[in-house]
């Protein structure tokens, strides 16, 4: 195979030829298939290609897997549209309609038909948009802890609480500036508390929130560790809604 | 946003189910990328600047969203429906039925592609993305779309090449 000759070759642009004595590379040959190469380099192409069966078999391979391509995911264009999807993009969402657009939300999410097999991520972001759904919609004193960006706003009690003011202190440095996948520890041997805060996916729930999971474990005290899940969701005015609970068995 | 730019986008959603549907593998997983992929649009429409094309920014949301779920770990295999496999007609319907196992081999062969890859062949072979638009998309240099789709359609061509005959061989198969 000739594929290799290519792999470190990101950059490689038309008519650049392949370094050897061949007059084209693959890059070329996919770009005459497609159209892509203008009247005269295409020609000149064409005239080289009736002298080389190498070539002619790789464009034929190229054309080939073209046509295989074509219309294989035409069932998406058929098919019904997820229900509400169209109408809640209508609608829109603003923030007096925060509410009913989180129920459209919620409408949508119920009328996907549920196939048997799922990857299990999905079912954890599932598990998000409802607790979302319903932290933010109806108990958002309850469960929800606010992550105001000013001090003041901080949660009651967590002044108080060494583990928890060094929870949030790195979750929200980990948050404005860490990507997915990145992690984070603190610690503090005074308390005896450690911890490691590690963000996972990205989670867009509506009404302006858009939402990190992360990962938590800490150990207090020289307690054994614990594993929690959370989300934290952007607010509109700044800051950030937290909520964990605890990791689920499989990890 | 307004109703004129809402309007374009619920005419998109067609196409940009098909992206999704090609980026995950089945219909399903694809319906909730591109589910959030419109919420996060609708989240930032005011990211989107008047003049530039609309199709392109969505494209690259939903491409950008999948990214993010592949690397959080969320899509690390993906999964292949067999929809063409549970809709085969009876009969007389041979033809019928040989096309559309041809289209799951090449749907399974492009599940094998490495991710950036398929993105590539997806935009342009399937979505008729030109290099310059699929490169705008994916923020990628034109040469990288080239040595992408090159690669892709190579690996590809040459894996449906190696089954030849795979309609009977895959019924045959079939339990």
């Amino acid at each position: 195979m000739t594929m290799d000759r290519n792999s470190n070759r990101e950059t490689a642009a038309p008519g650049e030829g392949s370094g050897g004595s061949r007059f084209w590379d693959e890059a070329m040959l996919v770009a005459y298939v497609d159209g892509e190469l203008d009247a005269a380099g295409s020609r000149r192409l064409e005239a080289l290609l009736a002298q080389d069966p190498e070539a002619q078999a790789k464009v034929a391979l190229m054309r080939r897997s073209a046509e295989a391509v074509k219309s294989a995911y035409d069932a998406a264009l058929t098919e019904p549209l997820p229900p509400g999807l169209a109408a809640l993009i209508r609608t829109g969402d603003d923030v007096e309609g925060r509410l009913s657009a989180r129920e459209k939300l919620v409408e949508l999410r119920r009328h996907r038909p549920a196939p048997a097999r799922q990857a299990r991520g999905w079912r954890s972001m599932r598990l998000a948009a409802s607790l979302l759904l319903l932290g933010l919609g109806f108990a958002s004193g309850l469960a929800w802890r606010d992550m105001g960006t000013q001090p003041s706003l901080k949660l009651a009690g967590a002044a108080n609480d060494p583990a928890a003011q060094l929870f949030e202190t790195t979750l929200t440095k980990l948050l404005e500036q860490g990507a997915t996948g990145d992690s984070e520890s603190y610690s503090d041997p005074a308390h005896n508390i450690a911890g490691r805060i590690t963000l996972l996916g990205v989670f867009v729930a509506h009404g302006g929130f858009s939402c990190r999971e992360f990962h938590h474990d800490r150990s207090i005290g020289g307690a054994s560790p614990t594993a929690e899940s959370g989300f934290a969701c952007r607010r509109i005015g700044g800051g950030w809604e937290v909520m964990t609970m605890p990791a689920p068995a499989s990890g | 946003m307004n109703q004129a730019m809402r309007e374009e986008m619920v005419a998109l959603l067609p196409r940009l189910r098909r992206f999704a549907y090609g980026l995950t593998g089945n219909i399903a997983d694809g319906d909730d990328l591109l589910q959030s992929a419109c919420l996060r649009a609708l989240d930032r429409a005011e990211q989107w600047r008047p003049g530039t094309r609309l199709d392109s920014w969505l494209y690259r949301i939903l491409q950008n969203l999948w990214i993010d779920q592949m690397r959080s770990g969320r899509r690390r295999e993906i999964a292949i429906d067999e929809e063409a496999m549970a809709a085969i007609p009876g009969g007389d319907q041979a033809r019928e039925m040989e096309a559309k196992l041809e289209l799951a081999a090449a749907r399974r062969e492009i599940a094998k592609l490495p991710a950036e890859q398929r993105a590539v062949l997806l935009l342009v072979s399937v979505e008729g993305a030109s290099y310059k638009d699929a490169a705008e998309i994916l923020e990628i240099p034109i040469g990288t779309v080239m040595s992408r789709l090159s690669r892709a359609r190579l690996t590809l061509g040459q894996a449906l090449e190696d089954q030849g005959g795979a309609g009977t061989e895959r019924m045959g198969a079939r339990s």
